[in-house]
């Protein structure tokens, strides 16, 4: 293959990976908790879409073609994104708000433990075998509309963070809690709208990639989830711009060591990064350095 | 104030008080200075635990010996990493991989080297004995020196990324070994001798409980406990908090590898799906069940949670285990309820609504969804796994014992001197929940 091909085949994993660092990045500036979980719910995201296709009898391309196979399509991603959404509110409902003011590792070892039950609980629900996925996308543009997509998405992310009230109010909390809350902000719904926001991103992920792949089996998150970690740590944790960039790069990362021949090696690529992130940069390449307090 | 009643209640309770009279067998050997004394103290233990090996062949299946032997060797892994993450403060997510690393190279050498030292013993006993010495000097060595790999980041990171970091040696120390395809790469390496025993695993067991104890109580271990408390703090008053850290991952994962060879040459194979990331969090729980910084209480939940994994086989345990849970968050959330008890009846329905709801819901399972549940049961030992780690997180942060050990002494206590330490881990965790308070 070409390093044209290698280019895209990054581009295209690296987007994936952008979209399920949002949610962690969005979550970790208002609660500065790494939800653990969030891979989990990327892996509920392609269950979502799985079940929504049989649902609608879509089980293999898409040759129809016009308006009702898009809209099919469209109908699978929102209803795959919309319980994803409604799954990231109930988690931070009944997890993580009764802990908000405890000290950080309880939080941590209570998202590690929602992380496992998604993980073991879809492996009871839906069995552990992998379960192939419709081809939902022609292939010849499969890749293009991966791309487009997440790019949509991430726009509209930042439209929404930027320009609209919510938005204003999650950059509130996320740059003081307690002041954004006596300013008259709601932080309780603000952080469920942020979990909700994120979860679905993550949804959407699950089913471009699951459409990608094309199986989905209960621990495809596990992986996907800590490397996209390991892309918001990059790009420095916190900062949304940060996160797709930092996706992007581990996407072209990846993609190279695979190229390179040493694919035994994939997964070893995103802790290395990891490591010399937290080594020589740890507030990531776009984070701001914060003097610790004491 | 709910974590120190607790403790009171586990530590004054009828059974406990009747034994409190009886010397601990611990303090018997620690105690002897003279060296005469402890040589013949410590060839008594190895002749008691030859004793209890020859009792346990004989009047006991394999089964039971095997989940003996588990639990042994759960407890080097679970004391050990209660050494980094309970007594020093930090978190470490790769137990695992350090497992992984004195495993494999125990197995290497008692795979390669092993057999031509043996032949040049006269007694193949004697022989096999001295490769299985060597190789978990081997494997604690190797262990170490991954630990202090893992241990010098750990002089920059805290907390969450700490953690990350941990679980991503344990993920590259994997990935690697799948790719040396001298010890199997990912198939696993197999064929290996038998040489652990009860005794070995017993011996260890407890030479590992006793060096983390007397390490907890030394000078070294204050400046841990120093670090865990505020490292700023401690790095003021001029505690060497580097030297801390990385001794502490150092030693921890110095056992964490004898532990993997002791498993490897139990099962007389190495594969590395034995040393993933749920393996850390076994471990995990178990530290964080029985209470970050108590050595006891890790070796308490170190076996319970070995049995947890036999009941957990059958539906009928992990409908046990899931009602038992039911029952130990009522017991837990009480004291929040005391006064909405005390106004109206209704407060009892306050209290009870979760475990009432639950409980039901647990009894339809069982009763309607049994053949389902039946067939998934291996993927519901890691729900139950989940859900107590939850359950314990919302409603007792600090573990079983908290920071408290359960010695003998402390059986002899009386009921108003509770450890000023205990005292203090238990006011500092109490969980606030708003979510509660704003319903009363």
């Amino acid at each position: 293959m070409d390093i044209t091909q290698q280019l895209i085949n990054g581009l295209t994993q690296g987007s994936i990976y952008a979209l399920i660092a949002l949610g962690y990045t969005m979550v970790y500036g208002v609660l500065r908790l790494i939800n653990f979980a969030h891979g989990d719910v990327y892996m509920l995201g392609a269950y979502g879409g799985f079940f929504a296709a049989s649902a609608l009898g879509v089980t293999s391309l898409i040759d129809k073609g016009g308006s009702a196979g898009i809209l099919q399509v469209a109908a699978i991603f929102a209803i795959g994104m919309l319980a994803c959404a409604l799954i990231g509110i109930f988690i931070e409902r009944f997890a993580y708000r009764p802990l908000r003011s405890s000290p950080r590792l309880t939080s941590l070892i209570t998202a590690i433990g929602v992380s496992m039950l998604l993980e073991f609980g879809g492996q009871a629900v839906f069995t552990p075998e992998p379960r192939p996925f419709p081809a939902l996308i022609d292939n010849r543009f499969l890749q293009v509309t991966i791309v487009g997509t997440a790019l949509a998405l991430m726009v509209g992310l930042q439209l929404i963070v930027t320009r609209t009230r919510v938005g204003r109010a999650m950059r509130a909390v996320s740059l003081d809690r307690a002041a954004a809350s006596l300013m008259g902000i709601n932080t309780d719904v603000i952080i469920a709208f942020t979990f909700a926001l994120g979860s679905a991103l993550a949804a959407a992920a699950g089913i471009l990639n699951s459409i990608y792949t094309p199986t989905i089996d209960p621990l495809l998150g596990v992986m996907a989830g800590l490397k996209a970690f390991v892309a918001a740590v990059l790009g420095g944790i916190g900062n949304i711009p940060g996160a797709v960039l930092g996706g992007l790069l581990m996407g072209f990362a990846e993609t190279a060591v695979v190229a390179a021949g040493y694919s035994s090696y994939r997964d070893a690529v995103a802790f290395g990064i990891l490591i010399l992130v937290l080594l020589l940069r740890p507030s990531g390449l776009l984070g701001r350095v914060a003097a610790e307090k004491v | 104030m709910n974590g120190a009643r607790f403790a009171d209640f586990a530590v004054h309770s009828r059974f406990l008080i009747v034994v409190s009279g009886i010397p601990s067998p611990v303090s018997l050997v620690m105690n002897s200075r003279s060296l005469p004394a402890k040589i013949a103290l410590s060839a008594a233990v190895v002749a008691l635990l030859l004793g209890v090996q020859a009792m346990l062949g004989r009047y006991f299946n394999e089964y039971v010996q095997q989940i003996v032997l588990y639990a042994g060797i759960n407890i080097i892994l679970a004391v050990s990493l209660n050494l980094i993450n309970g007594i020093t403060g930090q978190f470490s997510l790769g137990h695992a991989g350090f497992m992984a690393a004195g495993a494999y190279s125990a197995a290497a050498f008692t795979f390669y080297v092993g057999p031509q030292i043996t032949a040049r013993f006269q007694n193949e006993a004697a022989g096999s004995n001295v490769v299985f010495i060597v190789a978990l000097l081997l494997s604690a060595a190797a262990a170490g020196i991954a630990g202090l790999l893992v241990g010098l980041p750990s002089l920059r990171l805290r907390g969450d990324y700490l953690a990350i970091v941990t679980l991503g040696f344990g993920q590259i120390i994997i990935v690697l070994i799948t790719n040396i395809r001298e010890v199997g790469g990912a198939a696993g390496m197999t064929g290996l001798p038998l040489m652990t025993n009860f005794v070995w695993v017993a011996a260890l067991m407890v030479l590992c409980v006793l060096s983390v104890r007397n390490l907890a109580i030394s000078h070294l271990g204050r400046s841990m406990k120093a670090v865990r408390e505020d490292e700023v703090a401690a790095e003021a008053v001029g505690v060497d908090t580097t030297r801390a850290k990385v001794l502490a991952f150092v030693i921890s994962s110095m056992w964490a590898g004898v532990a993997g060879a002791l498993q490897a040459h139990y099962i007389q194979s190495a594969h590395p799906g034995s040393f993933t990331f749920i393996r850390s969090i076994e471990v995990v729980i178990m530290v964080v069940l029985g209470g970050l910084g108590s050595i006891t209480g890790a070796v308490v939940t170190a076996v319970l949670l070995t049995g947890l994994t036999e009941v957990l086989r059958s539906i009928t345990g992990a409908f046990a285990v899931g009602l038992s849970l039911v029952l130990f968050a009522a017991v837990l959330t009480l004291p929040r309820y005391r006064s909405a008890m005390r106004q109206s009846a209704m407060g009892w329905l306050l209290w009870l609504r979760w475990p009432l709801l639950s409980g039901v819901a647990l009894v339809a399972g069982f009763v309607f969804g049994r053949d389902w549940l039946e067939a998934r049961v291996a993927a519901l030992r890691f729900v139950i796994y989940a859900l107590i780690l939850i359950v314990l997180m919302l409603l007792r942060p600090q573990g079983l014992l908290g920071r408290g050990e359960l010695s003998w002494s402390s059986l002899r206590r009386s009921r108003s001197a509770t450890t000023p330490e205990a005292e203090g881990a238990s006011e500092r965790s109490e969980p606030v929940d708003e979510g509660v308070r704003g319903t009363l």
